[in-house]
């Protein structure tokens, strides 16, 4: 049974280079050859712009991982925690990868080497929520091939968090608030010089 | 204005009555014809005033649909929280739609519109500053009030619009005004766009975004103060203290909208040709983007087609409303609205059960047109239902669309009971059931769907009904025996072709 997964495993690397890119790729068919950690700790906090942290992966070693020669690249992105996707359709975990929307964030894309590190701000694009690592291996048409995470399959360990930006700035509130007071100041205006009208 | 506005000429002429005017007016000093390239005062000034002060506020009110995918993460926020905020943008405007009609009322369009748009600019500025899930419902539900200016856009144009014509500036002033909710699918990604350009992180350029609205919503009010008229001959508060206009009382307009039956069916039926709409400006862009995995922009491009589709579809409906009128008379105006709304309810069935992108986009392109003239038509029919209510049963109609979308939005699309096309299709079968009591719908003078005029009734006795003896005595009802006579062309074709038929004859029908 194990020799036959792991030919499935190998084939399919192959197939997938004949049938190109169109073909849907389902996360469950895909080896997990990675170990990934990442540096917070679990349930640490991290705050957007301003936090760093290290990502490193390297070649799982006991499993029978796929064609490694199909290996080209590595992409690392921040996946959203089963909490941060409830009641939010669009962050949703969708078996076929090109309907996936869990992991929407990209750390870095790096050739594929045996091990791999990156070092990474937090950008302040990236919104309030909890996350995991991932890393998809890719080949050399940009599908997936292979991963690995940062947590484990049920996605409940290692799980951290990220503050995001709020957008805010004084200036905001300031122009609103005086933007209305115009706007109530003209209604007022308008009302007193129709009265002084009337009465002429 | 020098005028008194008491015209002892009967009837509809295409020579300038009253000399001032650049249209041709009846002797309600109401323009009997509808110039769209023309600003003149009075007429087409106000309807250019009314249509884009209500386009603000229509762009104001789903300005955040579009910028959504943006707000929901920089807030956190989950589906839930954006339901409820998209059901409580249309609630508000519920009551306010009626508060508009009695403000229309009593102290006429232009301050009632003006004061609206005004005093809800300041909740589309703070949209600027939310930080929670509170936050966001809470401005969508202020902003949201704003679209209750629809009311004060008909009451003006059926007072400055002839009977002849009324149907048709309606309609375009509706419909151009509800065009805002599909200019602001395309209007605020693009503002974003160029704000994040320029150089703002994301999270800061969608917030700065909503000064775009706001800026509009108060320059146009602003415009309407400055430059628009309340009637052809001025403005109610000089008219009321020279003696022309009578200052009703707010009792009296609330009994006689209130006790109109017409009133309230037309409100039922306006919940499933505009409640509809709203509901749909609400939901499609989400729709097509889950159902056939098109990309957001190709998905805001899609929604915003739904919203325009108003530029025609709207006005051919009030179009269609005053040409049925020409041959058929009031029952023209009814069969064609509820024929119109009837193909709009099976349309929407039919949208549900497409599976196929282009067959699903027609689908949609064909409902939102006969939707959408479907609340044309029914703003012809609205002007004549009261004369000295007229505020609030435009105000009770307007109303019942915003009701219609709160409800819809309630039962088939809120959390996961139903499937998105299971919903749509079911909000057919809705629009099909609540649209039959337009049957029940009959004028004494005109008659009904299926029955013709009673034989001695007519306008000016309807009308007059709506006046005490001692208010009559005192000459308040005077602009609804002015109106009676303007309407006398809702009877329909006589076989006798004279243009001026005295208030007391009855019609007789082709």
């Amino acid at each position: 049974m194990a020799a036959l997964i792991s030919y499935q495993v190998r084939v399919l690397p192959f197939l997938l280079c004949y049938l190109g890119p169109s073909a849907a790729v389902l996360f469950s068919s895909l080896p997990k050859t990675l170990i990934v950690t990442a540096s917070p700790s679990p349930g640490q906090v991290l705050y957007a712009g301003v936090d760093q942290i290290n990502v490193t992966w390297a070649i799982d070693q006991s499993q029978p991982g796929g064609t490694v020669s199909a290996y080209k690249k590595v992409k690392v992105s921040f996946c959203y925690a089963p909490a941060s996707q409830a009641d939010r359709g669009w962050r949703k975990t969708d078996d076929n990868l090109k309907k996936d929307k869990t992991c929407q964030f990209k750390i870095t894309t790096q050739p594929y080497a045996t091990a791999g590190s990156v070092a990474y701000t937090v950008e302040r694009s990236i919104p309030t929520a909890t996350f995991f690592v991932r890393a998809y291996v890719l080949d050399s048409e940009e599908a997936e091939v292979a991963y690995g995470q940062s947590t484990d399959a049920q996605k409940t360990t290692n799980l951290f968090d990220v503050v995001g930006i709020t957008g805010l700035h004084a200036s905001l509130g300031i122009a609103a608030a005086c933007f209305s007071a115009f706007s109530v100041v003209a209604l007022a205006f308008f009302f007193v010089v129709e009265k002084r009208k009337a009465k002429k | 204005m020098e005028d008194s506005g008491k015209s002892s000429l009967h009837v509809e002429s295409s020579a300038a009555e009253g000399g001032h005017f650049k249209l041709p007016v009846d002797s309600e000093q109401k323009a009997t014809e509808f110039w769209l390239f023309s600003f003149a005062k009075p007429h087409m000034r106000a309807f250019h005033l009314s249509w884009f002060s209500f386009f603000c506020c229509f762009v104001s009110t789903f300005a955040a649909p579009p910028l959504v995918p943006l707000i929901r993460d920089n807030l956190n926020l989950t589906t839930t929280d954006i339901g409820n905020a998209g059901i409580a943008s249309v609630s508000g405007a519920v009551f306010a739609r009626l508060a508009m009609g009695t403000a229309c009322d009593l102290v006429g369009p232009r301050l009632a519109s003006a004061s609206l748009t005004l005093l809800t600019a300041p909740a589309v500025f703070f949209t600027s500053v939310i930080n929670s899930a509170s936050s966001y419902l809470l401005v969508r539900f202020f902003t949201g009030f704003s679209i209750a200016s629809f009311v004060s856009t008909q009451f003006w144009m059926s007072s400055m619009f002839s009977p002849p014509v009324v149907g048709l500036a309606n309609g375009i002033a509706g419909g151009w005004g509800n065009l805002g909710g599909g200019a602001t699918q395309l209007i605020m990604p693009l503002v974003y766009d160029l704000i994040h350009h320029i150089g703002s992180t994301n999270f800061t350029a969608w917030r700065i975004a909503f000064f775009i609205p706001g800026f509009m919503q108060t320059l146009s009010a602003i415009a309407v103060l400055a430059l628009g008229q309340d009637l052809p001959n001025g403005n109610y508060r000089k008219l009321e203290k020279v003696g022309d206009k009578h200052k009703d009382s707010f009792r009296k307009v609330f009994y006689h909208a209130v006790t109109n039956y017409r009133g309230w069916i037309l409100a039922l039926t306006y919940g499933y040709c505009f409640g509809v709409e709203l509901t749909i400006d609400n939901i499609i862009a989400e729709y097509f983007y889950d159902k056939f995995n098109v990309n957001l922009r190709t998905a805001g491009i899609i929604a915003a087609s739904f919203g325009l589709a108003n530029i025609i579809s709207r006005p051919g409906g009030g179009l269609l409303s005053d040409w049925m009128s020409r041959r058929y008379g009031m029952r023209g105006r009814l069969w064609s609205l509820w024929v119109v709304q009837i193909i709009g309810g099976v349309l929407c069935i039919v949208l549900g059960r497409m599976n196929n992108l282009s067959a699903s986009i027609i689908v949609m392109v064909l409902f939102s047109l006969f939707v959408q003239a479907a609340c044309g038509l029914t703003f012809g029919v609205v002007p004549f239902v009261s004369r000295r209510s007229l505020g609030m049963i435009s105000g009770m109609t307007g109303g019942g669309g915003n009701v219609g979308a709160v409800i819809t939005q309630l039962i088939f699309f809120k959390g996961s009971k139903y499937s998105k096309e299971t919903g749509i299709t079911l909000m057919g079968v809705m629009i099909l059931c609540c649209t039959l009591p337009i049957t029940l719908i009959y004028f004494p003078q005109w008659g009904g769907l299926f029955c013709g005029p009673r034989p001695k009734a007519t306008a000016e006795d309807y009308y007059a009904a709506e006046w005490s003896e001692d208010e009559k005595e005192r000459g308040y009802h005077s602009a609804s025996v002015k109106f009676a006579e303007n309407s006398v062309r809702e009877g329909g074709r006589r076989r006798d072709s004279s243009p001026a038929v005295p208030a007391d004859d009855t019609p007789s029908h082709v």
